[in-house]
């Protein structure tokens, strides 16, 4: 099923112009790219503050910055992921790593939705829930992109 | 005590990334994930995928399908390989060399014969 899904993927008009473009791949390969490092880069200090770090400085004044450059990068990273799968989708669909790697974002987006579910999380200056989404954070993040980078190498 | 927790853990969490570089020098980048002796396959094309992020053609040979791989998208450009030119069904013999892993049929290209036409994947390791 998935492998025939694939299959239709990669031959879509879609995916033949990526494969066979000089320019168009590398520039959405590259804009992944910079929204993982815009995405890992904001939340990973967000998640140290979490974690008990850097106390005297308020959340809400690292949230303010940090969070929508995350969920920018974010953005960015989802918009272009489908469009890298598409070029090579029946091999990526037999990696056991692009499924930890979906697994792994998917833990880190609950963690988002639980955490931003209480409006009043910016205003707590730390505490087990904080300091537990703070490390399921970062271990989601940096679980997705270890297993995404070595999608290339399976 | 928790910045002792998190700089261990840290610590931790860099050793665990850099144990999972060395899997990087068995991969299909570069060749050190590819014997040293000379290697060719003869089967028929099942389908191709050229380009990027790097080509890679099915070939259908007398103990299954081998994941023949192309290298760049630069080389295949410089040899004028495109995916039309490899369909379904063509008879096709590649020379390369195979990967260190006898139980996985794979292997890297140098030159690629397609319905006898000659494409030179690395002109320069022939």
């Amino acid at each position: 099923m998935i492998g025939e899904a694939a299959a239709w993927l990669q031959a879509t008009a879609l995916a033949q112009t990526l494969r066979a473009s000089a320019w168009l791949y590398p520039l959405v390969n590259l804009t992944h790219l910079l929204g993982i490092a815009l995405l890992f880069g904001a939340i990973a200090a967000l998640d140290l503050r979490l974690l008990g770090l850097w106390r005297g400085v308020p959340l809400e004044a690292l949230a303010r910055p940090l969070v929508p450059v995350a969920g920018a990068g974010l953005g960015l990273a989802l918009a272009t992921g489908p469009l890298l799968l598409t070029v090579q989708a029946v091999d990526y669909a037999a990696n056991p790593l692009l499924y930890a790697k979906f697994a792994a974002i998917g833990v880190g987006l609950v963690n988002i939705a639980l955490l931003h579910r209480r409006a009043a999380w910016r205003a707590e200056a730390a505490g087990p829930r904080l300091r537990a989404a703070g490390l399921v954070s970062l271990a989601s993040w940096l679980g997705a992109i270890a297993a995404g980078r070595l999608i290339a190498y399976w | 005590m928790l910045t002792c927790i998190l700089s261990r853990r840290r610590t931790l969490a860099a050793l665990g990334f850099t144990a999972l570089l060395p899997a990087a020098a068995a991969a299909h980048h570069g060749w050190s994930g590819y014997g040293t002796d000379d290697f060719s396959l003869t089967g028929t094309v099942e389908g191709a995928t050229l380009g990027n992020p790097h080509g890679v053609v099915k070939v259908r040979a007398a103990d299954g399908v081998w994941d023949v791989v192309l290298g760049p998208p630069s080389n295949q450009r410089r040899a004028g390989l495109t995916e039309d030119l490899v369909p379904a069904g063509a008879a096709v013999t590649a020379y390369g060399h195979r990967h260190l892993d006898p139980g996985r049929r794979e292997m890297k290209t140098e030159r690629l014969v397609v319905a006898g036409r000659s494409f030179d994947i690395y002109p320069d390791r022939l």
